[in-house]
This record gives C-alpha cells, structure tokens and sequence, in this order.
C-alpha cells in the first residue's frame, strides 16, 4: 500500500513539474497578475476606503475566472499528454496501478492549482495590505488635523485570514473542477471534448443552486423533478462563495460551522470525483 | 444491433448508469451539507429574482449568465467602471442606468450608494443647467423664465432619484452614516426639506461611526425650523456623552449653545456636574456657530 502512496507521490510530483513548465500555465499566471496589478489603476477614481473592496472584488473575480479556466485545460492537457505520446501505456506497462495514474495526475494538477490561487491570493493580499496602511496613514492624519473624529471604519478593513480560508476554499473548488475534468477524459478520445464538455458542467455547478433553490416551488411536477434531479446530480459551487464573505467584516458574521460544512462538502465531492473518475478509467482501453 | 453483456453499448450504458446512480447518492448524502452552507450563503447574496428582467435588458444574456453564475461582484465593479464613462460623457440615462445596475448587483458596496447619489443628485442636474446656459443668459424674459423653471424641475427631479438610490441602499445598510448623511445634504441643499433633512441628520448622528458635527447639523435645523425646545433637550441627551478632549467634538461649543438656549427658553441653568463646561472652557463671545442663536440673547 505504501507503495501505491509512493508511485501516486512520484506521479503528481511530476505531473506538476510538467505543468509549471508548460507555457499555458505561466501565461495564465502572467495574465492574472497583471489583472490584478492593474486594481492600482483603480487609484486615479479616488474611491476611498471603499476601493479596498472594489480592488478585493475585482482580483477574486479574477482568481475565479483564471483559476476555472487552468483546472479544466490543465487537467485535460496533462491527461492527454499521457495518452497521446503514449508514456501513459509505458507507465501501466509497469507495476503501477490505474487508480495510482489518476490519483497522481489529479494531485499534480491540485498541486498546481494551490500554487496559483496562493500565489495570486498572496499578491492580492500584499496589494491590499499596502492600499489599506495607506488609507489608515492618512485617516489617522485627518483625524490629528481634527477633520475626521473617529478611527478607519472597521467595515472597511481588509481580513486577511478571510482572504487566505478564501483561497482554501476556492483551491478546494478548482480541485472538483479538475476531478470532474478528469472524470470526463477518462472517457473522452479528445482534448477538445473534454475540456467544452468540463466547462458546460463547470457552468451547470455554478448555475445549480437555482435549481436547488427553485424546485420546491415548481407547480409541474415534471420539472420539480428535474429541478431536483440537477440540483443533485452536480454540486453547488456557490457554496464556496461563502469564503468571500470573509474577506470584509459583516454585519452578522459568518459561523465558522458554514466554512467548515463548505470544506466538508467539498471534500465528499473531490473523493467521490476521483472514485468515478478511477472506476471509468479502469475500463478504459488504452 | 445486438445489446448483450460484451456490446460497446452494454459497457458504456452500465457505466454511465453507475456514474449517474453515484452523483445522485452523493448528492442526496451531501444535502445536508449543501442546506446548512447554502443558506448561510444565499440569506447575505441580493435578490436578483425579481429584476432578473431588468438586468438581463441591461447586461445582455451573456453577462446575466456572469452574474447568475458566481461573476456578480466582479462584473459590478466593471459596470462602474461603465458608468464613468457615461458620466465623463455627460449621457444621463446611461449614468443612472449602470449607477443603479451597480448597486443592483453588488449592494454591499457603499460606494455605488454614495457616490452615485451625489452623481444622480448634484451632477446630472448642472449638465442640464450647462445645456441651457444660453437659454438662462437670453434677453428674452421668457426664454429666461423657461430655462430657470427647467432647471429647477431638473434639480428636484434628481434630487428625488438620488434619494430613492439612497433609499434602496439604506434597505441593505439600515444604519450606515454615510448614506443618511447624503440622503440628509440632499433634502438640505437640494430640495431645501428642513424636516426631512433634520430628521436624516438625526439618523446619521445616531449611527455608531457617526462624526460629531452630525449631530450639531441636526441641533442647527431644528434651530432654524424654531424647535428650540427639540434642539435643547437633544442637547441634553448629547452633552454627557461627548468627550471633554477631542477638539472635533466642540464640547465647549456645545456647552454655549446650552446655556444660550437656556436664556432663550427661560429655563433655569442647570450646574450639575455633567453639563458642567468642559475643564479650561472659555465661551467665545464671537462664536459664529450660531449666529441667529446668539444674536437673539444679545451676544
């Protein structure tokens, strides 16, 4: 069994390896920096404290978007890989196990994808952190001049470990994404097939919860049916927004049960990806 | 075409009926999950159903999918953004459509509020006054008196939808100042409202981050509406809480005002300690603070 663990090790250390190097990878890095990098822009609207938020907004939409984007085609490029220039048959031509060539190739890409959203959540981060000292300097300065009477409005402060259990969250999505990827190459022919067919079910988990909030109210029981079919056949992504109401303080904050049920909800749906995705994959004819 | 047990469609139905039979357990086991998170979630998102036409007229289909799918935030910022440029460009219906989009789909953004009231409320109304200047410089009396009366019509009529903006803000920040604070300038400057402004300034006084000088505006219409015996008694309340060491709080001001409507009111002054002047407080014989106040008791 250790074994097993440690051919899964050597296969994700490598599928990662393959993966930063691939151009795709830094391009799509490069591009959500410089989306992010361009919130300084945001300075010349003068939007005040309130800019922290519109900065925040903007970069999380960016790591989302970016980040959806390298799960599917990361995982369906480095699947194929293997696949079309046949390392895959020399590696199971080995004593490695099927279930040990997914369980890999799904950890190399999760490896991957922790390291963009860190990354990039750590320049957000950095970002916000110099933006907010800023507005606190110069809040304190009115306030010694007598023209503002009361400290920086605590609603506007940046929480910063709200932003990093963000981030876990968002990897931990962005980690379903790519066990459901996985699932659909593993019985796909195609690159391209994959990753249209991935992205349509990336789009139905984002749109499920109008399923799941809708079917109870359906007249037709045709289509509460199927409303309630979709809302249980895909996972809710949404779910993991609950980790960007984090990020600024609320008026009822949120209860660390809700972060920790998302987590748990996510991990039942990665496991159970990767289940089907090794059950497929070992009918496969390669 | 033969099915039997060895058939490509044998093989695949089965998997794809195994897959499908799992999703659907792991959906039915991770409900309670989904419930609990869910609602968390959903209790603090705003309700896009009842607008989902307006938006989907507004956005497009395209950006409606953005929303809906988990972009809201994001594509909000870019609807402001939006809303710039229309405003740069002086185009007034689209100013206010994507201002009150923006608020639409991120409303916890104070910002969208704020600035777009006073946009809707100050800005709009002088680019219709630029539009007419020469109308408004004309030698013609009536020409004159046409322009003016459209100016006017214009300022109110944006100063009411930059309430009603402030309005649907305050439904999601019930007790923010700075809302209430330009809801309170709106009524003030705009539509010369004396109560309503008063009672904004009232509002925005009580709010937990409230500046001091609210609370002095509120004291100064009810001044100026004659409420004196309002004014005083507010005063009264205000007294005891402001600290006697920050500057910005005018406690000694305050203390003046107190004793000055006391005169006015004929009501005994009251020495107890905690309307005693702040320690070292000299009343300033030219305040003008208050100078309707302080002219009628002779000062």
């Amino acid at each position: 069994m250790m074994a097993a663990f440690g051919q899964v090790w050597q296969i994700a250390r490598l599928t990662f390896l393959e993966a930063v190097r691939q151009r795709f990878f830094n391009f799509l890095l490069l591009l959500s920096l410089a989306l992010i990098g361009s919130a300084y822009f945001f300075r010349q609207f003068d939007f005040g404290p309130q800019e922290l938020r519109f900065s925040a907004d903007f970069g999380l939409g960016g790591i989302m978007f970016f980040g959806s984007i390298l799960a599917v085609v990361a995982t369906a490029q480095l699947f194929f890989g293997e696949i079309e220039n046949r390392t895959a048959l020399t590696m199971l031509a080995k004593p490695v196990r099927r279930w040990s060539f997914i369980a890999g190739k799904l950890l190399g890409v999760s490896l991957l994808i922790f390291v963009f959203v860190g990354l990039l959540t750590a320049v957000l981060g950095a970002y916000l952190w110099w933006r907010q000292g800023e507005y606190i300097s110069a809040w304190h300065t009115a306030k010694l001049a007598g023209e503002q009477p009361t400290e920086f409005p605590g609603e506007m402060r940046v929480q910063f470990a709200g932003l990093a259990v963000n981030a876990l969250l968002q990897w931990l999505k962005f980690s379903v994404l790519a066990a459901i990827t996985m699932l659909v190459a593993s019985f796909s022919n195609t690159n391209l097939y994959t990753v249209v067919v991935s992205f349509f079910i990336f789009l139905i988990c984002q749109l499920q919860y109008i399923a799941h909030d809708a079917w109870a109210g359906i007249q037709s029981p045709l289509l509460a049916g199927l409303a309630w079919l979709l809302g249980k056949l895909f996972p809710n992504f949404q779910l993991f927004a609950v980790g960007e109401l984090l990020v600024f303080p609320t008026a009822i904050p949120v209860p660390a049960g809700a972060v920790a049920t998302a987590m748990g909800y996510g991990i039942l749906y990665l496991v159970g990806f990767t289940a089907l995705a090794v059950g497929s994959f070992r009918s496969r004819e390669i | 075409m033969k099915i039997d047990r060895s058939s490509w469609w044998w093989r695949k139905g089965r998997a794809m009926l195994a897959i499908f039979a799992s999703l659907l357990a792991a959906g039915v086991a991770a409900e309670p999950l989904q419930d609990s998170a869910w609602s968390e979630v959903r209790s603090r998102q705003p309700e896009l159903k009842s607008n989902l036409h307006d938006l989907s007229d507004n956005l497009g289909q395209g950006m409606l999918l953005g929303v809906l799918g988990g972009f809201r935030t994001v594509l909000a910022d870019f609807v402001w953004l939006q809303s710039y440029s229309y405003w740069v460009q002086h185009d007034r219906p689209d100013t206010e459509a994507t201002i009150q989009l923006a608020g639409t789909l991120e409303p916890d953004m104070i910002l969208y509020w704020d600035e777009g009231s006073r946009k809707i409320a100050y800005d709009i109304p002088h680019w219709r006054m630029q539009e007419l200047e020469q109308d408004q410089e004309s030698p013609d009396p009536a020409r004159r008196a046409a322009a003016e009366k459209e100016v006017q019509q214009s300022m109110e009529e944006q100063a009411q939808r930059g309430i009603s903006l402030l309005d649907r803000g305050l439904k999601f920040h019930p007790d923010n100042y700075i809302l209430l604070r330009d809801k309170a300038m709106i009524y003030q400057d705009r539509l010369q409202d004396l109560p309503d402004a008063a009672e904004n300034w009232r509002l925005a006084a009580a709010t937990s981050n409230s500046p001091f000088f609210a609370a002095r505006e509120y004291v100064e219409l009810l001044l100026q509406m004659g409420e004196r015996r309002e004014a005083y008694d507010y005063l009264r309340q205000l007294y005891p809480t402001l600290p006697p060491d920050a500057p910005e709080a005018q406690k000694g001001v305050i203390s003046d005002w107190m004793r000055a409507l006391e005169n006015l009111l004929k009501i005994p002054h009251d020495n107890s300690p905690q309307f005693a002047p702040p320690p070292g407080w000299k009343p300033d014989p030219n305040a003008v603070y208050m100078p309707e106040l302080f002219q009628e008791i002779g000062k």
